[in-house]
């Protein structure tokens, strides 16, 4: 028998690789939904799950989910059309800084919905008071209505973010061929639009999933979601089982979501790196378009003032802030503990998944169908199904104190992290690569010399949105913090209900600085990116 | 006719245009040639209003409709663009791309001029067909099309042909000189291949640099 080529051994070693690098994602990502799935199966054939099933088919759950499902949908929505009214002045400034300055309308995106709800509490309870003193009827802010208004306010600055993202997929020359023949709000229709809605449906799916999954948002406004049952039911009855069946319907439809998602990750994956549109002569549009226009850009200035104008209204004084982020020193300490580690280790994680998102056929699509899948899973889900692999699975070195709120964050923000890496990867012109790959003595100074920091904005980008997430975690956290391992939101969670103290204003407000800094560090550094790759701000020739 | 006066454009630091000027009398055939970064490609640009000038001005009919800060907007301008890619949309048939700019005629008129400019241009047979469906040269030929659908008075050229082989150049070549000489339309045919410019243009600009160094009617 001949010997075996070294080549072939080198292949073998790099497919084991690949592999094992493949199977720490999923271990990590899925395997809170895998242990439920497993203890679902045993409980299933123990006989243990009882009414689980027949809960599904109740008229209370399914009005429930209606009800969920409608505002998900009013929210998305809403969001994605005043985010596009938004993106549509933004994507027209073209002029440095203004330029620079349109990805900063999405700093506030890595915000918790709680907190836009609670500053919005407050602003309607200062309203009321200046409707009663003048013998007007309060404004009353609670139930459907409110909600839908809340969590369109809270998704804005994502909606805006994505529709100009998808905006700025159109090919320039496209649009440009376009203004040459008709006026600039026909090419915008007919063109510009159409070539976007697909990403533009991916995003609205996105925001509809997000709403749906979140609880803690209609909670403060005394609306119950389906989104609260697998974490009621868990809480009533303390089986992981139970609480699995009753996330079926959510998880089904966020898979139909994820479908769509999937099929703009994919052409967003396939595009390959355009050069932007130039300045040239100013974006023209009609007057009815102006006024929607304005109309947008004051909802967006309204939907960044009214947090922080009345969480800082609330605060007596910035001694009195600093004395309440003294006495929260220790749930700050653990917090950011948590959001670096998270940070950090969701990057390798990031980077395996977003390698094999860019594959063609059906790897491709089965991996971008795994990172949209775990966007979709309630937080907490991942937290009871985290509580059920401590109890069978996980060694005690990984139980301790935060080690699974670290869990938790990763398995659901590391896909996060592998979106904006690929959105960097579609940045790059791929020749960067393929040369590297041809001329470097090995992989590792490849790697090391071209592609990181080729990747480097991406990166960053990247492990700063997971910080700003990880740190608004609620979901998780509330089902797995131990005693004595309080974070920041669960002390902002616990005090939330007795309405906007200084206590509660105080730390909202360092949330909210706290995404505005990760949020804003996100966008400096994917705005620098393609410049500093040498692609994607270049022109034709010359 | 076209004027430009002492345009200048700077990308960040870097002169791409240094104080160019040229006149241009209208149904007249220009060739602009230079080498790739001369700055041929942003000057048709600026004529066209894709790019604004950092100074000098660009008249159309002794009208100024460029300069710093201030442009007309290209739709109005009377041009037809071609790009160095089709640009087709791809969510759009042929018919749909070249009718495009035919929205402001009454129906039957855009219906007369669509069938006059598809005959011409050779497409009959893809008039249903989307951009995926076409070839490279025929993607072209809807690009060319599109632009003149509108009856322009000058049709713009950015290296229409690079990317075709040289079979489809010499087809492209004998339909772009047969359509511009039906359309009576003026020509600004930007390449770095002088042999296009000998069947095309009346007068030749040769820039490098971003300066006009060459200027000579044929």
């Amino acid at each position: 028998m001949a010997p075996e080529c070294p080549c072939a051994l080198h292949g073998a070693i790099r497919r084991a690789r690949s592999w094992a690098a493949s199977l720490i994602f999923v271990a990590v990502v899925f395997g809170p939904l895998i242990a439920l799935l497993a203890q679902t199966g045993a409980s299933a054939r123990a006989g243990d799950l009882g009414d689980a099933s027949s809960l599904l088919l109740a008229d209370r759950q399914a009005v429930l989910l209606g009800r969920s499902m409608g505002l998900a949908a009013g929210t998305a929505l809403a969001a994605l059309l005043v985010g596009l009214a938004v993106a549509t002045v933004l994507w027209g400034w073209r002029r440095a800084p203004w330029s620079h300055l349109r990805w900063l309308a999405v700093v506030l995106a890595p915000v918790p919905p709680y907190i836009h709800g609670m500053a919005w509490m407050h602003a309607s309870a200062v309203l009321s008071r200046l409707l009663a003193a003048r013998g007007l009827a309060p404004l009353p802010f609670r139930g459907w209505g409110a909600a839908w208004f809340v969590g369109t306010m809270a998704q804005l600055p994502l909606a805006v973010g994505l529709a100009l993202i998808g905006l700025e997929m159109v090919d320039p020359a496209q649009f440009e061929a376009a203004r040459l023949l008709a006026p600039d709000v026909q090419a915008l229709s007919d063109i510009a639009l159409p070539l976007s809605a697909p990403f533009l449906a991916a995003g609205g799916a996105l925001l509809f999933i997000l709403g749906l999954t979140d609880y803690g948002l209609p909670s403060l406004f005394a609306v119950n979601t389906y989104a609260m049952e697998p974490f009621a039911e868990y809480s009533a009855t303390s089986e992981p089982a139970r609480a699995f069946v009753l996330s079926f319907p959510l998880l089904v439809l966020a898979c139909v979501a994820v479908f769509y998602l999937q099929r703009a990750l994919r052409d967003a994956a396939s595009t390959r790196a355009r050069g932007q549109r130039s300045a040239g002569v100013a974006l023209s549009w009609p007057a009815g378009l102006r006024a929607i226009h304005l109309g947008a850009l004051l909802t967006l200035a309204v939907h960044i003032a009214v947090p922080a104008v009345a969480l800082a209204t609330v605060i007596a004084s910035p001694s009195g802030w600093l004395e309440t982020l003294r006495l929260a020193r220790g749930e700050i300490g653990l917090t950011t503990r948590i959001c670096l580690i998270t940070s950090v280790l969701s990057l390798p994680l990031a980077l395996i998944a977003a390698e094999r998102m860019r594959a063609t056929g059906s790897a491709g699509r089965i991996w971008r169908v795994m990172v949209g899948l775990p966007l979709a899973v309630p937080a907490s889900l991942v937290g009871v199904g985290l509580i059920s692999l401590r109890q069978h699975v996980l060694p005690p070195a990984l139980t301790d104190g935060s080690s699974l709120l670290v869990l938790a964050a990763l398995a659901r923000f590391a896909p996060y992290a592998a979106l904006v890496l690929l959105a960097q990867m579609r940045r790059q012109d791929p020749l960067l690569s393929d040369a590297a790959r041809v001329m470097q003595t090995s992989p590792w100074q490849g790697w090391w010399r071209v592609r990181l920091p080729l990747l480097a904005p991406g990166l960053l980008a990247a492990g700063c949105i997971v910080f700003a997430l990880t740190a608004g975690e609620l979901g998780a956290t509330l089902a797995l913090a131990p005693p004595g391992h309080a974070t920041i939101t669960m002390r902002i969670y616990t005090y939330l209900h007795y309405g906007a103290t200084d206590e509660v204003a105080g730390l909202c407000l360092a949330m909210v600085l706290l995404a505005a800094v990760a949020g804003g560090a996100a966008a400096w550094a994917l705005a620098r990116g393609p410049r500093r790759a040498g692609v994607g701000g270049g022109r034709s020739d010359d | 006719m076209i004027e430009v006066r002492a345009v200048v454009k700077r990308f960040g630091e870097v002169p791409v245009l240094e104080g160019v000027s040229l006149e241009l009398e209208r149904g007249a055939s220009l060739g602009i040639l230079g080498a790739s970064g001369s700055g041929k490609t942003t000057l048709l640009r600026i004529i066209a209003g894709l790019e604004l000038p950092e100074s000098g001005e660009v008249l159309m009919d002794g009208r100024v409709v460029s300069r710093r800060g201030w442009g007309m907007a290209p739709h109005r301008r009377g041009l037809g663009f071609v790009f160095q890619s089709p640009a087709l949309w791809p969510h759009m048939t042929v018919a749909g791309n070249v009718s495009f700019g035919l929205r402001s005629l009454a129906a039957p008129e855009a219906r007369a001029r669509l069938g006059r400019i598809i005959e011409d241009t050779g497409l009959g047979r893809l008039e249903q067909r989307y951009p995926a469906q076409l070839s490279g040269g025929q993607a072209r030929r809807v690009a060319i099309a599109r632009a003149l659908a509108p009856q322009p008075e000058w049709l713009l050229m950015d290296e229409p042909l690079s990317n075709l082989d040289r079979a489809a150049r010499d087809e492209m070549l004998a339909l772009v000189e047969h359509i511009v000489a039906e359309s009576r339309a003026g020509l600004i045919y930007v390449t770095h291949d002088e042999s296009e410019l000998e069947r095309l243009a009346c007068r030749v600009l040769r820039l490098t640099e971003g300066r006009l160094i060459g200027d000579e009617t044929r």
